[in-house]
């Protein structure tokens, strides 16, 4: 097995502990930026190691870092976008619970190099436990340097306040997580301005994902170019965590460089399909557009699953078995779209709703033969036409399965009932961490 | 200045301007929803999606501002898909209950959809239904029409300063809603009304009473206060359905409070004259114009015969037009000899009260304050003069239908001669005068009035006055007559051109050059 950089403590009940991470070289990274680095060479560093957003767009870290205007006499923040709720998602969890430090320590690596002075750790409200083992490494980060005034003596101050969220899914996307932070309802911004020039209270802020801030350090530590021989290309780098739930014999959490393939993750580390089939597969998260059972040979990186048509996203891969009916699969996700759009644009307001109207009378038995279309039509009517990338995330789904699925759901149309033997019996019982 | 193309039309707007507002100063229409000149941009309704050549999405052209050489297509066949769909969404949960909605003729979801919609839905669900509420005050949320384009609730954020309404839940749930304990009370409220683009807000106070295509528009000003906002007065078969604002950049905006909205119902209430009135003994008798104008005139000329106009005063108003209270003074100062005028207000109520974005409701009710004293001069107090037992003859011109009269002030009237009075309705300066003469209301004359700032507006009568009652400016301009029968005034803007020459404020002023919005005095 490939090195692990995240899970290998995963058994340690102390792993979440100060002792024990700066017994493994914690901090080190953090004292290094500090003392030998300007916040220049910080962004330089991580440009040069590709480190790609894993929030789910894949952006490129430094690059981000870089549009924090230098010469703005305004504070900057730096928010840890904690709110992980995409289906199929759980990775940050495990950071958030098992390794806090080394969170926190890519939370401090990442201020310094934008020069905030405070961070906000904005986590999704039911994680509970997370946010209770986050405030406690806080605590002993304070208490030993790392946090606080003059960190290790530099002369850096950093504040690192933990925000729960009320538990929308909205506010995982960064602005209508800013709106969030800033006390009001979770509403997706307009960009122009992106947050990098005008976020948190009117001011410069970058927002990363929990899993992207965390491989921080691992980049100070090892050097940019260790991190980019990490993975297929220099474009897709890194060590890389997976959430693997569905039909499979061994769900769970993985960690694999970038660009594991999808099939042999499948039926070698999760050791196969659980009773049936595979039917498909979605492999970043349930906003992305799904995979058939042929087309999983494919590198689990963010270049090779554009070129097929669909993302890494958050690389949240569920697995669907035969027994699934993509009509009800994707009702389920539409179901979640519609309750969780904020509602302030028309086409995803409406248009989730419609779709999952029709996709329940599909199911029913009651569907029409111009359905597919009509689904096919809505999606493209809601894509790329909202203010947030939600709208898409509910869209992307209802085109793929109706694309690559549309002889299920017109078996729904034809025989007036659904066709498929569901399988009741799954439980999560087989969690791998 | 920027130039671009719109629809391949060169424009050049200044910068900082978004496409949407270059293109409806272009006469462009690019239909639009959240988006109001007024307001903070959203960019949420998605309806005023336009192509631009830089961008490979379709762009909110009401979030986008103007750029030097950008290429904006705002009917395309892409925008028009995008237009018709998103209409399409729109009324996928509306009831299309056109034929009991109030809003129906002036309705941007019906006019939107006739223009740029499909004929169409298709949507074959059952749709949402949920019931009206009551947001308190008069206004009725009507949930099912809404397209939750967040007007309402931005006008109080930001015009007000206040907030009362906000958006429930999220989704498709989405629901304007009133912070509790709160009710829609405040002033401004009845704006919402005119700003949401469909018939969701709807004021009881119009409430299925008329459909708006059947009704007539008048210019006009509002009388509730100085600060004199303009107002379109609808109308049929000679009543007042409703009071819209009217947009004039120099005074309102396009705002007015429901002081002024709802004013017109105090008139409809007013006991009126009815006829001329003349005095005999205890008792007020009926009369004729001709007869009421020559006790009038013959008095005044037996006051000018025997050089006496010193004991003759004239009380103004504030509550008057500058034609009224003009006429007034070429009466009795030029063919009288007079020299004691006044002007007649009433008490300021409270405090000005102004709003977040500079509105005010000024505490001087009167609408003409200003206007009587360029006119008539600063003189207001008239009843230590009449105490004092200078003044025999009184022409008192009111307008106030509010008026008290203490007491006190009763037998100082009574102390004079001759009081004639030119009252809108009883009250009584009526009841103790020897001749009333019975005068139209604002919305039955035409004139102008100067606000606090010195702003003057002319108005027009939409109404007509009862049979024997007559517009202010039309009563004086006959009694003048019967001392000077060279001149006549057949028109108001007789009035305003006469008065042009001979009062250095309204200097070059016609009732033409007022236009719908308006001079600055000086
Ligand atoms: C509807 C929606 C939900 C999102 N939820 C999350 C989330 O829970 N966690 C997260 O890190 N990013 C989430 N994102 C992505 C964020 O907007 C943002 O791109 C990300 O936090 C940037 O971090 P990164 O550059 O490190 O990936 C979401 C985006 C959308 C549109
Ligand atoms: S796309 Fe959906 S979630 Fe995003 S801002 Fe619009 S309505 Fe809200
Ligand atoms: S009530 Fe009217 S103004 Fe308010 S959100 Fe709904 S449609 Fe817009
Ligand atoms: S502010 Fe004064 S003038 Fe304006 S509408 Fe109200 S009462 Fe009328
Ligand atoms: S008017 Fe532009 S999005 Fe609503």
């Amino acid at each position: 097995m490939a090195q692990q950089y995240f899970l290998h403590n995963r058994d340690n009940p102390d792993s979440n502990k100060i002792d024990f991470y700066l017994q493994n070289g914690g901090y080190k990274a953090l004292e290094t930026v500090v003392k030998e680095y300007s916040p220049g060479e910080v962004i330089e560093i991580v440009k040069k190691s590709g480190l790609r957003g894993r929030g789910g767009a894949g952006f490129p870290a430094g690059v981000k870092w870089g549009f924090v205007p230098k010469y703005s006499d305004k504070p900057k923040y730096l928010v840890s976008n904690a709110d992980e709720s995409e289906p199929g998602t759980f990775k940050d969890r495990y950071i958030l619970e098992k390794e806090p430090h080394m969170l926190l320590e890519g939370i401090a690596i990442a201020s310094y190099a934008i020069q905030a002075n405070i961070a906000y750790n904005y986590i999704r409200g039911e994680f509970v436990y997370g946010a209770r083992v986050f405030e406690r490494a806080v605590q002993e980060a304070e208490e030993k340097g790392y946090l606080g005034q003059n960190i290790l003596g530099s002369g850096f101050n950093l504040k690192v306040v933990n925000h729960r969220g009320a538990g929308a899914y909205i506010c995982g996307e960064e602005t209508g997580l800013l709106e969030s932070l800033e006390g009001k309802r979770g509403w997706p911004r307009l960009k122009p301005p992106f947050p990098a020039v005008e976020g948190a209270f009117k001011c410069p802020t970058i927002v990363n994902n929990v899993e992207t801030l965390a491989n921080v350090p691992l980049i100070i530590n090892n050097g940019p170019d260790w991190f980019s021989s990490i993975g297929p290309d220099e474009k897709n780098t890194g060590p890389k965590l997976y959430c693997v739930s569905g039909h499979v014999k061994k769900p769970g959490l993985y960690e694999f460089p970038m660009g594991k393939n999808l099939k042999e993750l499948i039926y070698e580390d999760c050791g196969g399909m659980l009773n049936g089939s595979l039917k498909a597969v979605i492999p970043g998260g349930s906003s992305v557009p799904v995979l058939t059972a042929d087309e999983i040979d494919v590198s689990m990186d963010f270049d090779s699953l554009a070129a097929i048509g669909s993302m890494l996203g958050s690389a949240g891969i569920i697995v669907l078995d035969e027994s699934t009916c993509m009509v009800d699969a994707l009702l389920n996700l539409e179901r979640f779209y519609a309750h969780e759009s904020c509602g302030q644009c028309t086409p995803c307001r409406e248009g989730t709703t419609w779709m999952v109207k029709i996709l329940q009378r599909i199911e029913r038995g009651e569907g029409r033969v111009e359905d597919m279309d009509l689904l096919d039509d809505i999606a493209e009517k809601i894509n790329f036409r909202t203010i947030c990338p939600l709208g898409d995330a509910a869209a992307m789904p209802a085109a793929s399965f109706v694309k690559k699925f549309r002889k299920e759901f017109e078996a729904h149309v034809k025989k007036g009932k659904c066709p498929v033997k569901k399988d009741k019996s799954i439980k999560a019982t087989h969690a791998h961490v | 200045m920027p130039t671009f193309k719109l629809d391949g039309k060169e424009i050049t707007a200044e910068p900082g301007t978004s496409i949407l507002q270059a293109a409806l100063d272009s006469g462009i229409e690019i239909p639009h929803y959240c988006y109001h000149e007024a307001l903070t941009v959203v960019g949420s309704c998605r309806l005023c999606l336009v192509e631009l050549n830089n961008s490979p999405k379709l762009v909110p052209s009401c979030a986008q501002n103007v750029q030097d050489g950008i290429e904006v297509r705002t009917h395309s066949d892409t925008v028009k898909q995008a237009r018709e769909s998103m209409l399409e969404f729109f009324l996928i949960n509306h009831p299309l209950d056109c034929p009991i909605c109030d809003k129906a003729g002036e309705c941007e979801l019906q006019d939107y959809t006739f223009k740029y919609g499909s004929s169409h839905s298709r949507m074959v669900e059952e749709k949402r239904v949920r019931p009206t509420k009551d947001l308190g005050g008069n206004i009725l949320l009507y949930r099912n029409r809404c397209v939750m384009c967040t007007r309402c609730v931005r006008f109080y954020e930001d015009i007000v300063g206040e907030s009362y309404l906000t958006v429930e839940d999220r989704g498709y749930r989405s629901d304007i809603s009133i912070f509790p304990g709160k009710g829609l009370t405040h002033k401004m409220t009845g704006n919402i009304v005119e700003i949401c683009p469909v018939g969701c807000l709807i004021d009881k106070d119009f409430l299925f009473n008329a459909r708006v295509w059947n009704l007539e528009t008048t210019k006009s000003v509002c009388p509730g206060c100085s600060a004199g906002c303009s107002i379109n007065l609808q109308h049929k078969d000679n009543k007042i359905y409703r009071i819209r604002s009217r947009q004039n950049t120099q005074v309102n905006q396009q705002w007015i409070c429901d002081d002024g909205r709802y004013l017109y119902h105090r008139y409809e209430k007013l006991e009126r004259i009815g006829f001329p009135k003349k005095r005999g003994g205890e008792k007020l008798n009926n009369t004729s114009w001709a007869e009421a104008l020559s006790i009038i005139s013959d008095r005044l000329a037996l006051v000018k015969r025997s050089r006496e106009s010193e004991k003759v005063a004239v009380v103004g108003s504030a509550f008057a037009t500058n034609e009224e209270n003009y006429l007034l003074y070429k009466i009795f100062h030029d063919e009288i000899g007079c020299d004691k005028f006044f002007v007649y207000n009433r008490e300021a109520e409270g405090e000005d009260e102004v709003i977040k974005s500079g509105f005010t409701v000024y505490s001087d009710k009167s609408p003409n304050y200003y206007g009587a004293k360029l006119i008539l001069g600063e003189r207001t107090d008239f009843w230590s003069e009449i105490k004092n037992g200078n003044i025999e003859v009184l022409y008192f011109l009111n307008g106030d239908i509010d008026i008290k009269v203490t007491d006190q002030q009763k037998e100082l009237l009574k102390k004079l001669d001759f009081l004639f009075v030119q009252c809108v309705a009883m009250n009584d300066l009526v009841r103790l005068a020897n001749v009333a003469l019975p005068t139209a209301y604002f919305a039955e004359q035409s004139g102008s009035y100067v606000n606090a700032k010195g702003h003057v507006q002319k108005f027009q009568s939409a109404l007509k006055p009862p049979s024997e009652t007559k517009e202010g400016w039309q009563i004086l301009a006959d009694l003048y007559k019967t001392f000077n029968g060279g001149v006549s005034f057949v028109s108001v803007g007789d009035v305003v051109n006469d008065m042009a020459q001979n009062v250095s404020a309204f200097k070059d002023i016609s009732f033409f050059k007022l236009g719908d919005e308006g001079l600055r005095i000086r």
